[in-house]
């Protein structure tokens, strides 16, 4: 997918943050090294970013950096990064409704939460919450990201919520990408898993 | 942690060691060491081989030492020779000798009096030197320090949020110029810097770009962009001067 992309220096005037601030992110590990795109341009080497991820991260990380160390932000950011994930702590912060959290346990295997289940659970509660789903479509959708996790052998990057003449259907991708419906389908909601994960990481500190 | 009962390990004279979970280990002859090393100090005042990982508080080299594995030590000083693949998590970074890094380097605070050589980026919270480098890559650090000895010191990128470079002369360096009928001369060369602010000497660069930018003596860049200030004192050369928003 070819993504837009933004100059450095276009970047830096868009966000108000000096290059101060963006090196020092890059060397806590806050901006993923493969964000930082060198590519020829009439006047030599340019560094560029992948326009949509690097605004969103960037404002992610100015909305929160006052009460978080950098440090901890990068946790956040790392995929590797387990966060406390019992369901009273997800519940209490109310992350999760009483209700979905009951509803999923119902389906689950009993053994600790893990990350992954919380975060599906958080994904779960709020299409159920929202009122976008019905408890037998939420259902379908927390099966689906269970076998995408296994069949990828990692959480999917997005998935795709949609209805066709009032019939629900679920599709997980494993990469971001452009999705073409037939006309009468209706997409419902995109679930940004990296996103989802990153906030609920975040919303845990 | 408790060091205390682990076992010191000394070699003197020649010697090859396995790696291991030791004290103190201190190597004054010909040693190496064949496999991963876990210590609290590692003294190399002779010449040293590790083969393996190394991770350590202390590596002190004042002999010649060639680390092959990945590097993690607290306080790495180079008096001598030190060869490394990479090393990271460095608290306190300093070489008064020669140091070159096949990879990057990673520290809190870094200090250059010596020369160090690095194939991949340098980055850490400050750094310093008043010696000689070469990074490959980025160097990047909250604050750059450079004082320009006679020598040429070279960064593909420099980034941070205040860099200097300015020539330092002291009395060794007159002589240093007397004696090599001034072929030396202190000069920093980089593809860009980027900084919050930036303050230059005898540079050559290819962009400049900071809020506040002051170029002194000997700079020669291609192209300054500057939103805030640009100030300009003595034999500068700009190519292209942009002030921005």
């Amino acid at each position: 997918m070819d993504e837009e992309l933004i100059s450095k220096k276009e970047l830096l005037e868009l966000t108000k943050i000096s290059y101060g601030q963006l090196y020092r992110w890059k060397r806590k590990g806050l901006i993923p090294e493969e964000w930082f795109i060198r590519k020829s341009t009439y006047t030599g080497q340019e560094t560029f970013f992948p326009r949509s991820r690097i605004l969103t991260r960037i404002s992610r990380i100015l909305s929160m950096k006052e009460d978080v160390s950098l440090d901890d932000l990068a946790d956040a950011f790392s995929p590797e990064t387990p966060a406390p994930s019992d369901a009273d702590t997800l519940i209490k912060r109310g992350l999760v409704s009483a209700d979905a959290m009951r509803l999923f346990l119902e389906g689950h295997d009993g053994s600790p939460l893990s990350f992954d289940d919380a975060l599906h659970a958080y994904l779960f509660s709020q299409v159920l919450m929202s009122g976008e789903l019905s408890l037998d479509e939420a259902r379908l959708m927390l099966d689906t990201l269970r076998t995408a996790a296994l069949r990828f052998n990692k959480a999917p990057a997005q998935v795709l919520l949609m209805r066709k003449l009032g019939v629900f259907g679920c599709v997980a991708l494993a990469a971001e990408s452009d999705v073409l419906t037939d006309k009468d389908t209706r997409l419902i909601r995109r679930l940004d898993l990296t996103a989802a994960d990153e906030e609920l990481k975040l919303k845990l500190l | 942690m408790d060091t205390n009962n682990k076992v010191d390990l000394t070699i003197s004279g020649f010697g090859v060691a396995p790696g291991g979970d030791y004290g103190t280990v201190r190597i004054s002859g010909r040693g190496k060491i064949t496999g991963d090393i876990t210590c609290n100090e590692l003294i190399i005042t002779g010449s040293a081989d590790a083969m393996g990982a190394v991770s350590c508080s202390r590596l002190h080299i004042t002999g010649e030492a060639g680390i092959h594995g990945d590097l993690k030590a607290k306080e790495l000083k180079v008096r001598g020779a030190g060869d490394f693949k990479s090393s990271d998590a460095t608290d306190d970074f300093s070489v008064s000798g020669t140091a070159h890094a096949e990879k990057s380097i990673n520290a809190g605070t870094a200090k250059i009096s010596g020369s160090v050589h690095v194939k991949g980026d340098l980055l850490a919270d400050s750094f310093s030197s008043s010696g000689m480098f070469e990074v490959s890559g980025l160097l990047s650090a909250d604050t750059v320090d450079i004082t320009l000895d006679l020598s040429t010191s070279k960064a593909r990128e420099i980034g941070g949020e205040r860099i200097t470079a300015k020539v330092g002369v002291t009395g060794l360096s007159v002589l240093r110029t007397i004696f090599t009928l001034g072929t030396h001369t202190p000069r920093l060369e980089a593809d860009s810097i980027e900084g919050s602010s930036v303050w230059l000497e005898q540079t050559r660069a290819r962009v400049v770009r900071g809020h506040d930018v002051t170029l002194g003596d000997g700079c020669d860049i291609v192209l300054v962009e500057y939103s805030g200030t640009l100030h300009k004192s003595g034999n500068v050369r700009v190519g292209e001067e942009r002030k921005l928003g």
